[in-house]
């Protein structure tokens, strides 16, 4: 009996390691379908010099900035401003970059992100109304941790200039969010004030007008 | 901060233990009030109390941490409290039957590999990694079986609140605290009736070395050594296989649970070692126990449990490293490990 169970106690180890193969692979995205190229008149994010930061309380104390880098979408904006810029952007998660790889995983991980199911927040804007001269309020739906939610978010155009290639539009984009409307609600009450739950996202956008590859 | 840090600790952790310890061990108290004659009901419903134990904790735990979640639930890791309670049933119904050791440990692997296999999907799985998960809780719901019936009731206990208490640091070390905290109430829930269960043996030990010492003595025995001849001959509950396959299902689930949202160091061998670390407790001779005290076997078989696991989470603690915390001036890049630091 005891050779029986030791036996299968040892066949039991690759099993488990089998089980245990590596589970990373990285299921398909939004990116793949908003990093299309873009449609006549569309301008392509450069994702280089396209980027979101977030702020969050942290322990009632400071507010933490994080950076998701390396955004990808496109921007439809008549260069007279003669319409509010329809957006089309996704942050990866795996892009998120806080200065330390061990606050990265934490982030990426179930408690906050939970990357493996959520691999990417996007925003897509459905509408807009002008606040002033290439400053717009911006309406657009939010997915984020699995839920979408309408929001409003303020948004600048910050200039036109030239690149190498072409045009380039710049803009910059804000908006407060509750993460607990999008179910991330760990370190609100449980464990108690570790994090916030209002949470500031500053998103910097290039965009150019040379088409995607 | 400290009352609060505590508070939350008192609830997801301690509260959800003594809630199983109370589930576990009150079938124990009431086996150990009976007359001697009058137990074997009172052992069955015990029996079903020590399948139970372990689940009540980890699915309160999970209560009081995430909240309800619904069916389908919102992310792939909400369908444990499913899964355990599921496994909970499973291995309270089989733990009353009346049937061999082999027969009960058939009938909860089997169905609880298939419901895991089925149903106990995190993500990118492949039929590989389902097929790996319905093996796992087959062979290691064997080898605890086979240490249930090898090793003492607290013995068995105690290892196996040593694998969750282990998994649970695997766990945090994987980026993932909140199970982390759910796998320590289940450690602590399983320590406790660990503990509970030794404290009643060691009464109904020194009972029948009373009442032996009082019967006259045959020459040549020895009356201590009539009354309890090994570790386990005293125990009041002894461990059903339906309950040591449903812990070790659950620990099973657990750790794939973790694997798959491992954002960490934590390596597949790692979670493999602290499953199979009560196999060393097999390892123990038996024969080399007889006419020592009870607890000298639980010693021997939970040490060594302790070493394997211990040696597994620093070795997994050590490959992370703390590299860039200290490169970013951070002292932890985990909110709960900050909170309790600061609450020192």
């Amino acid at each position: 009996m005891r050779t029986l169970i030791v036996a299968s106690s040892l066949i039991a180890i690759p099993l488990l390691a089998a089980a245990s193969r590596p589970m990373w692979s990285a299921p398909a995205n939004a990116a793949a379908v908003l990093a299309q190229p873009a449609a006549e008149g569309e301008l392509t994010l450069d994702p280089v010099h396209s980027m979101a930061l977030f702020r969050i309380q942290h322990l009632e104390a400071g507010q933490f900035w994080g950076r998701i880098n390396a955004l990808s979408g496109s921007v439809a904006w008549p260069m007279d401003d003669s319409a509010a810029p329809t957006i089309k952007a996704v942050a990866e998660l795996k892009n998120i970059d806080t200065g330390s790889e061990k606050l990265d995983n934490n982030l990426k991980g179930p408690n906050f992100f939970n990357e493996r199911e959520f691999p990417s927040i996007s925003f897509t804007s459905t509408g807009g109304t002008r606040v002033t001269e290439r400053h717009w309020t911006l309406t657009g739906d939010l997915s984020l941790h699995g839920v979408t939610k309408p929001v409003m978010v303020d948004c600048v155009v910050t200039g036109v200039g030239k690149g190498p290639t072409g045009k380039k539009v710049g803009f910059e984009c804000q908006v407060t969010i509750k993460r607990s409307e999008f179910g991330m609600t760990w370190g609100i009450e449980k464990p108690p004030k570790a994090l916030g739950d209002e949470v500031r996202l500053v998103i910097g956008l290039e965009a150019d007008e040379t088409k995607a590859e | 901060m400290l009352p609060e840090v505590a508070l939350y600790l008192v609830k997801v952790l301690v509260l959800p233990a003594l809630l199983g310890l109370a589930v576990g061990g009150f079938g124990v108290l009431m086996v150990a009030r009976r007359a001697e004659a009058d137990r074997a009901l009172a052992v069955r419903r015990a029996q079903v109390g020590q399948a139970l134990a372990a689940p009540v904790a980890f699915v309160a735990s999970f209560l009081l941490e995430v909240g309800p979640v619904g069916l389908p639930p919102a992310e792939r890791w909400h369908v444990l409290p499913y899964a355990v309670g599921v496994a909970a049933l499973v291995g309270a119904v089989v733990s009353r039957m009346r049937s061999a050791w082999w027969v009960q440990w058939s009938i909860v692997g089997l169905i609880l590999g298939g419901l895991a296999w089925k149903f106990v999907v995190f993500p990118a799985s492949n039929p590989y990694i389902q097929t790996g998960l319905f093996g796992s809780i087959v062979l290691v719901g064997l080898l605890w079986s086979a240490v249930a019936r090898d090793a003492c009731s607290v013995g068995m206990a105690m290892m196996a609140a040593i694998v969750f208490a282990g998994l649970g640091v695997l766990m945090i070390l994987a980026n993932f605290a909140s199970l982390g905290v759910m796998a320590m109430a289940v450690a602590a829930a399983l320590a406790g009736f660990g503990m509970v269960s030794g404290v009643l043996n060691l009464r109904e030990l020194a009972r029948l070395r009373a009442a032996a010492s009082s019967q006259p003595v045959a020459v040549g025995a020895d009356p201590a050594g009539a009354a309890c001849p090994a570790e386990a001959a005293c125990e009041l509950v002894p461990w059903t296989a339906a309950a040591a396959t449903t812990l070790a299902a659950i620990a099973c689930v657990l750790a794939m649970c973790g694997h798959a949202y491992n954002y960490g160091e934590v390596r597949p061998m790692h979670w493999a070692a602290i499953l199979l670390s009560p196999f060393f407790a097999l390892l123990v001779c038996k024969p080399c126990l007889r006419g020592a005290k009870p607890i000298v076997g639980v010693a021997w078989r939970a040490g060594l449990c302790l070493v394997v696991v211990l040696t597994t989470v620093i070795n997994a603690a050590s490959r992370g490293g703390s590299e860039d915390g200290a490169a970013a001036g951070s002292t932890s890049s985990d909110p709960m490990a900050d909170m309790l630091k600061e609450s020192k």
